[in-house]
């Protein structure tokens, strides 16, 4: 449908060069060497193996991989949710818990995760409250003003209850901005949606972070999404959780929903369906 | 409408279906002194004795709600210390477990010969009556809040008190409030339990003295006002979770709660 921009060329490097895309930008998430090892009862789960990547500020990086590749793990490691067992992180500068404490990250999960009880607003405001941001008038205002942002403003007073599947996961979208993070972080937000609404919704956060200029890090087992939104894929397999591949989508912005019809976007969704495969195909690695 | 209305109806017609079939049983059996008196003898008993049973419920009732508020206040301090302190949880719920087995009518003569026939002896067994629910239902409550939102809250650098004042306490809130329906009705068992070992009033004694009577019609009258007090203790703390927590899941099947 739409002539292909000049810079809508597939411009991927091979797997595990960095970007030149990503270099000139200062980095906002850096992880080196970092592993993850659970200890369940009678063995050690390797989650994830000598991971290292780089976000650049204000850039969009997916990650994707089958399940049980270590992706949510490793979404949990840069919010400092959970200690790596070898190799560091930094975020901004700082080493995640202390990013979390002051407050830099938002994170959206699999889930909606809203508390039942409180209205779309206050679900909005609770990390305000939490945080003791500005008065009780003004977090309504931020409140406000988000909700309008992922277009619920007229929801603000509707419990979680009366929202749809992709209601509330706005709702969770707005919340995770609520404390103006430099980091998005997410989970796999749009897990359980159904297509039309998985690409609306993909949409709606691409205005959002444009508007917001933040840095985002998603994690999806859909290609199709970490090439719409993304302007780098990061592809991982597992047993052990590892990185196998790096795609730099090329793909101009701002992006509308006919560029699901470019052929470079197939080229790409093609190629990343395939490293997945390969992923998939090398299996499983002996532990060492 | 009319779904809506049917299970009123539906109960209201069993109710009615009982009194009949109970009606019947004691005009087809009746002779003086039988064990089956008439639906209209009792009542009659229950006007005539109006005075004696509103001031033996008076006492139960005091009773049962002593030991329920000692039972409730007892049961929060150790799931919480349990939930605060997790190496204690093991053997506190052990020591529950180990107070719930009590058979509490073997403990109730003890009890009276430690602290006499008294208020004291009905407010123990009534709390240790309604103890067990409150504390089990509340512990797994606390366990089971959503980690999703523990983990939300940890992200966006929440304390663990403010964790636990903003998501575990308002999740696990309800589920107390379903303890209450069962604790309650416990409490008033035990208080009337308790008086059967010694007491001067209270519906328990007052059912005890109508069988030794050979007064079948006030045997049927205490235990009809015994029945009333432990429904209207499920029935306030019902009412009472679906008003304060409309949004819970449990009030959503309900339908009484006015979402659906």
């Amino acid at each position: 449908m739409t002539a292909p921009a000049p810079g809508g060329r597939v411009t991927s490097t091979e797997p595990l060069v960095p970007a030149p895309q990503a270099s000139r930008r200062p980095p906002a998430v850096t992880l080196a060497g970092v592993s993850k090892q659970f200890r369940l009862p009678g063995r050690d789960l390797l989650a994830l193996r000598d991971v290292s990547l780089e976000v650049g500020e204000g850039e969009f990086v997916s990650v994707i991989g089958p399940s049980g590749c270590g992706k949510s793990t490793l979404l949990r490691l840069v919010a400092g949710l959970i200690e790596p067992s070898a190799g560091t992180i930094v975020i901004a500068g700082e080493p995640p818990a202390q990013a979390r404490a002051r407050r830099e990250l938002g994170f959206v999960f699999q889930e909606p995760t809203l508390l039942p009880w409180r209205t779309a607003l206050e679900n909005v405001t609770l990390l305000l409250e939490v945080a003791r941001r500005g008065s009780a008038a003004q977090r309504r205002q931020r409140g406000l003003e988000l909700l309008r942002l992922v277009g619920l403003a007229e929801f603000a007073d509707a419990r979680p209850a009366k929202l749809s599947g992709g209601m509330q996961r706005r709702v969770g979208i707005a919340r995770a901005l609520a404390l103006d993070p430099k980091i998005l972080l997410m989970d796999e937000p749009f897990g359980a949606l159904d297509e039309i609404t998985r690409q609306r919704m993909n949409m709606e956060l691409l205005n959002v972070w444009a508007q917001r200029a933040t840095t985002a890090l998603l994690v999806t087992h859909n290609v199709g999404e970490a090439v719409f939104l993304s302007d780098r894929v990061l592809v991982m397999a597992a047993n052990p959780g590892r990185m196998i591949a790096e795609v730099t989508v090329g793909l101009p912005r701002p992006r509308r929903l006919d560029l699901l019809e470019d052929k470079d976007f197939f080229a790409l969704s093609a190629r990343l369906t395939r490293q997945l495969h390969s992923g998939e195909a090398s299996g499983a690695e002996p532990a060492r | 409408m009319i779904r809506r209305a049917s299970p009123v109806l539906a109960s209201f017609g069993v109710w009615l279906a009982l009194l009949g079939i109970w009606w019947l049983i004691a005009v087809t059996q009746q002779r003086p002194g039988t064990l089956w008196p008439t639906p209209a003898q009792v009542a009659v008993t229950l006007w005539q004795l109006r005075g004696a049973f509103a001031s033996n419920a008076g006492t139960t009732v005091e009773e049962a709600a002593l030991g329920f508020a000692a039972a409730v206040v007892l049961a929060v301090v150790i799931a919480l210390a349990g939930e605060w302190y997790r190496p204690l949880a093991a053997s506190l719920q052990r020591l529950a477990i180990g107070v719930y087995s009590l058979p509490l009518i073997a403990l109730a003569p003890a009890l009276v010969l430690w602290t006499g026939s008294g208020l004291t002896t009905k407010v123990i067994i009534a709390a240790l009556a309604a103890f067990f629910p409150v504390l089990i239902n509340l512990t797994q409550a606390l366990r089971s809040t959503n980690p999703n939102a523990l983990e939300l809250m940890r992200a966006g650098g929440a304390s663990s008190w403010q964790a636990f004042r903003r998501v575990e306490l308002p999740y696990a809130l309800p589920v107390l409030f379903a303890a209450f329906t069962i604790a309650a009705p416990a409490a008033i068992l035990g208080a009337m339990l308790a008086e059967w070992v010694g007491a001067n009033s209270g519906l328990g004694i007052q059912l005890l003295n109508s069988m030794q009577n050979d007064d079948v019609p006030e045997l049927y009258a205490s235990l009809a006002v015994a029945s009333l007090l432990s429904l209207v203790a499920w029935l306030v703390f019902t009412m009472a979770g679906r008003w304060l927590f409309p949004w819970h899941a449990s009030q959503q099947r309900t339908g009484a709660g006015g979402r659906q």
